[in-house]
């Protein structure tokens, strides 16, 4: 199966932490749409399952985008895919776009999870983060993915901010457990250099927040949450029974997904390519697809990598299987490195799988460049 | 013969040697325009880099000139650091005469000295170029009074050059056959050929480059080394011009390249004699001196196994460089390794460079130190190379260490700073002179363990550049050494011990502690990070443990680009030593020493 992902690239404006790819100019939305739309119609696409089993509108802020411009996105995917019946369609939203009369038209498009951006239950946090919400749409966004009925939804919270307390922190997942959601995000804030962040860090006018504070706000989250009943099964998202995401779990399983729309990625199994994350060259080259997109092939060795970085990150951890699917040398390979990890226990063995205890998932990195080949 | 001249081009550093050598080779049209860039013949990656010479290159030109005649021109383009001096006396054996570059805007400088009294132990006749006179600070005439003063010589005697615009360029061409004595030497005589350079080519095996002082070589003639006694055929031997061309025969006076087949590099020695097995010369010409080095320190290769490997690159390297001297030793933090002999830090910077450059290895340098007498109770005298061969305590009477005599030259506004320096550095000053209004010469006696780590460096700051200085070992002298030990965990780590006069020691040991800091990434627990004296600790410092290394998303895009991120840092990881339970990076051992104002 293959999972899908288009990328709405506009934003109402740029958050102070955030490097994705996105344009606050809105005027050529239209023209996006369109573009996408050609994409999702005319792309080559033959080594890849036709069969979808999620659909994910990421950005940028899919939800500023009319009901009309998604409907006819979906339609053009819906001409050239075939569903999977359990097939999960996503939508990110920002808590500001979450209107009633908003949510009953995408539910009624086929829009069945979604993602909310609410990062914060305090508007301190809200206005240090240049979000574009409040408080009140914080939980009225939630109120009404309720009320509508959406089964399935997901909230971002964001902790790890500068010169915030763990009680801070504390009250803000109190709030969020208040509506107990299905799934929820929970990203340590990352100070990224192509952003306002990274650029006050450079000139020493902001400094990250010590780390030994993070870990501790982590360590509470993972303890709070499992009490509550969440699985934590992958080191920021935590879900209750059944509620797992299936696209993000799907990449960090390698599975294939096409990317539709600038900036977005594929994968085959086997090949990695990329659109142009430039909105005026996106539209402009989208009929010629050597020009819009770019790829690499994967070698053996990376894709080794790839599964170790993503399997220490999550509860599934590294399948045997997987090893043994790789070429002796690597399986030797990982043989000789992860002796040391599992001799020290810092990497566990089970019937199945090689996995980190989550307390480890935090130097996760650092392990997995023990490991890579 | 006649038409022979040999010679090679001194100078201070970064006097303009090798660019005013490429406006030799472009008149005479040894090169073509294509193949011309700036110092064409600093032709190592590392030499590119950081825009100075290491390496002597010989090359052959031919001048046609106003007298008619065509002549054959051996020039040799030396280095200006101080830690190649060693470059210049080889390449000086090999001449007759030899370009003194002085640079217009300088004036005389420390090594300008010392690479003239070089050249003049050997006879060369000197040709005085005042070069760059082209810049705008250019002192013309102060300069040709220094250059007047120095050498006896007279104003008409020197040529006015510039390696910018090519100004005197033809008149140095010309003097050079007028001036410069053709080479004397008998073609008829039993072979006599100098070696006084080599280097290794992974197809060929050892290249040697001589200078025929007697006797006549041709290509198949059986050779013999006069020291090492071995014997070969000289399967190809030719002149070096910017390739090697193959010759038939090559006579007396000449300089050229011979090929044998050898792959050994013991079995070749700079400094040798080429004679013929059927007709040898009855006595080796004297070689060169043995050096002297004046820094030692360990390297160790990062992974245990790549010890023999390490041997055969620095067997390797030797050949190419003679100054590099080494002996195996075996550390307890880092296993199985070599003692080498430095001329000084840029020498061993250089060598680490070239191990990883040509021979891809990575390898990991100690703490240097130089080289010291420890005298014991009972037994008598012993040489410390490294401060884990010192006696105990209880055994040990005293050490002795190394001074050198150390010549400043400098403008009188700073000798203020200049001595107030010195003095930190235990050095006395012995003598000051005038060499000109301008210009004060003033000498020291230091222990050379002062100067090698960061002397130079701080000397040209403080002096804005102006200051200039060349040093020779004199005397060994008692001193009160202690011996400083780092420990990382409770953990002596003798790669990072280091002997140091008891009045610095315990500022030097809270500067390491503070350096060390600095160098060693955060790693999954604490690092207590210690200096100590004995049972004494004197400084510490500690590395809190890294509680974080993730990052919060990663989904499609952010995928490849954070393998490629934890690919290269995977890289930076291969590239650091564990020493104890610590991962230590490679460059942690010399950096430690690169203190800011000891
Ligand atoms: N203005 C001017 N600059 C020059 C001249 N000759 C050399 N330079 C500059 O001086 C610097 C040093 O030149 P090099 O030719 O590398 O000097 P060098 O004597 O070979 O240096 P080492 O071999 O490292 O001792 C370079 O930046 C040159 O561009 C000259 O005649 N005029
Ligand atoms: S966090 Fe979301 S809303 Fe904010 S700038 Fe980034 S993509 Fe846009
Ligand atoms: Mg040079």
């Amino acid at each position: 199966m293959t999972g899908i992902y288009v990328h709405i690239p506009f934003c109402r404006k740029a958050c102070h932490y955030c490097n994705f790819h996105f344009s606050t100019s809105l005027s050529r939305q239209d023209d996006m749409v369109q573009a996408i739309c050609y994409e999702i119609a005319h792309r080559k696409l033959s080594r890849y399952d036709p069969l979808i089993s999620s659909i994910y509108f990421g950005g940028g802020t899919p939800s500023l985008l009319g009901i009309n411009s998604l409907k006819q996105i979906l339609e053009a995917l819906h001409r050239r895919f075939s569903y999977d019946k359990n097939i999960e369609i996503t939508l990110e939203a920002n808590p500001e776009d979450l209107h009633p009369g908003y949510l009953k038209n995408l539910k009624q498009i086929g829009i069945n999870r979604l993602s909310i951006g609410i990062q914060s239950f305090l508007q301190d946090d809200l206005i240090f983060m240049n979000r574009v919400h409040n408080v009140q749409q914080s939980h009225s966004s939630i109120q009404n993915v309720i009320d509508v009925g959406f089964k399935s939804y997901t909230i971002d919270l964001m902790f790890g901010l500068i010169n915030r307390s763990l009680d801070d922190w504390k009250k803000n997942i109190a709030i969020a457990m208040s509506y107990r959601p299905p799934h929820i995000s929970c990203y340590n804030l990352t100070i990224e250099e192509q952003t306002a962040f990274g650029r006050w860090k450079k000139k020493g006018q902001l400094r990250e927040e010590k780390d030994s504070h993070q870990l501790a706000q982590y360590e509470w989250t993972v303890a709070a949450l499992t009490s509550h009943g969440y699985h934590h099964y992958e080191i920021s998202n935590y879900a209750l029974d059944g509620a797992k995401a299936i696209h993000n779990a799907n990449y960090w399983q390698g599975v294939s997904y096409i990317g539709f729309g600038p900036g977005a990625h594929s994968y085959d199994g086997r090949i990695r390519s990329w659109n142009v994350a430039h909105n005026p060259h996106y539209i402009r080259d989208v009929k010629n697809e050597t020009i819009y997109r770019q790829s690499e092939i994967l070698t053996d060795a990376d894709r080794y990598n790839e599964c170790i970085m993503l399997g220490l990150r999550t509860s599934l951890g590294i399948a045997k299987t997987t090893i043994n699917s790789f070429p002796k040398d690597i399986q030797q390979y990982w043989k000789k490195v992860s002796k040391p990890l599992l001799q020290q226990e810092i990497l566990l063995e089970s019937k199945c799988n090689y996995h980190l205890d989550p307390t480890w998932w935090y130097l996760s990195d650092d392990i997995a460049t023990r490991l890579f080949y | 013969m006649k038409d022979i001249r040999n010679f090679c081009v001194i100078a201070h550093i970064d006097h303009g040697k090798s660019t005013l050598s490429d406006r030799l080779l472009e008149e005479t049209k040894t090169i073509s325009e294509r193949d011309m860039k700036a110092q064409t013949l600093d032709d190592m990656d590392l030499e590119r880099e950081r825009g100075i010479t290491i390496k002597s290159h010989a090359i052959q030109l031919y001048y046609d000139h106003s007298d008619g005649q065509r002549y054959t021109y051996n020039l040799i383009d030396t280095p200006g650091h101080v830690d190649f001096s060693y470059e210049v006396s080889r390449s000086i054996a090999a001449c007759e005469g030899a370009l003194l570059l002085v640079d217009a805007s300088q004036g005389i400088q420390a090594q300008t000295i010392s690479n003239l009294y070089l050249a003049m132990e050997h006879d060369l006749e000197i040709i005085p170029i005042l070069n760059k006179v082209d810049m705008e600070s250019a002192m013309i005439d102060e300069v040709s009074d220094q250059i007047i003063d120095l050498i006896g010589c007279d104003v008409e005697d020197i040529i006015h050059a510039s390696g910018k615009t090519g100004v005197g360029v033809v008149d140095i061409l010309e003097a050079i056959a007028h001036r410069i004595p053709a080479p004397s030497g008998d073609p008829e005589a039993p072979l006599q050929a100098l070696i006084f350079d080599s280097m290794f080519n992974q197809f060929r095996g050892v290249i040697a480059y001589f200078r025929i002082m007697n006797g006549t070589i041709k290509k198949g003639d059986k050779v013999r080394f006069v020291n090492t006694g071995g014997e070969y055929v000289a399967d190809e031997i030719g002149v070096l011009q910017l390739e090697q061309i193959p010759k038939p025969v090559l006579y007396a006076g000449n300089v050229g390249y011979i090929i044998t087949g050898i792959k050994d590099s013991k079995e070749v020695k700079v400094g040798d004699t080429i004679t013929l097995k059927d007709n040898p010369c009855s006595v080796g010409i004297q070689g060169f001196e043995d050096v002297k080095p004046m820094v030692f320190a360990g390297i160790y290769p990062i992974d245990n196994d790549d010890f023999e490997d390490l041997r055969d690159s620095l067997e390797k390297l030797q050949l190419n460089d003679a100054s590099l001297v080494f002996e195996p030793e075996t550390s307890v933090a880092l296993g199985f390794g070599f003692r080498c002999g430095f001329l000084g830090m840029l020498h061993l910077e250089i060598i680490q460079e070239r191990l990883s450059r040509e021979f891809n290895q990575e390898v990991i340098t100690t703490v240097p130190n130089v080289s010291y007498v420890a005298y014991t109770k009972r037994e008598g005298s012993k040489i410390i190379n490294t401060p884990t061969d010192l006696p105990d305590l209880s055994v040990l009477d005293r050490v002795e260490e190394p001074y050198i005599r150390a010549q400043i030259i400098s403008k009188p506004e700073y000798i203020g700073q200049i001595m107030t320096l010195c003095m930190d550095k235990r050095g006395t000053l012995t003598n000051q002179t005038y060499l000109t209004t301008e210009r004060v010469e003033l000498t020291f006696e230091m222990p050379l363990a002062e100067i090698v780590f960061d002397f130079y460096d701080r000397l040209k700051s403080i002096s804005r550049g102006y200051a200039s200085f060349d040093y020779y070992p004199i005397k060994y002298q008692a001193s009160d050494l202690v011996k400083l030990d780092i420990k990382l965990n409770g953990e002596s780590v003798d790669a990072l011990s280091s002997l140091v006069h008891r009045t610095k020691a315990e500022s030097f040991g809270r500067q390491i502690c503070k350096r060390l800091k600095q160098l060693l990434p955060r790693q999954q627990f604490m690092i207590a990070i210690q200096a100590a004296i004995g049972a004494k600790i004197i400084a510490r410092e500690t590395i809190s443990a890294l509680r974080k290394d993730v990052t919060a998303k990663c989904y499609g895009g952010d995928i490849t680009r954070k393998r490629k991120l934890l690919e290269k840092q995977k890289k930076g990881k291969k590239k650091m030593r564990q020493i104890g339970s610590v991962q230590v990076p490679q460059k942690a051992f010399l950096e430690v020493l690169k203190l800011d104002g000891s």
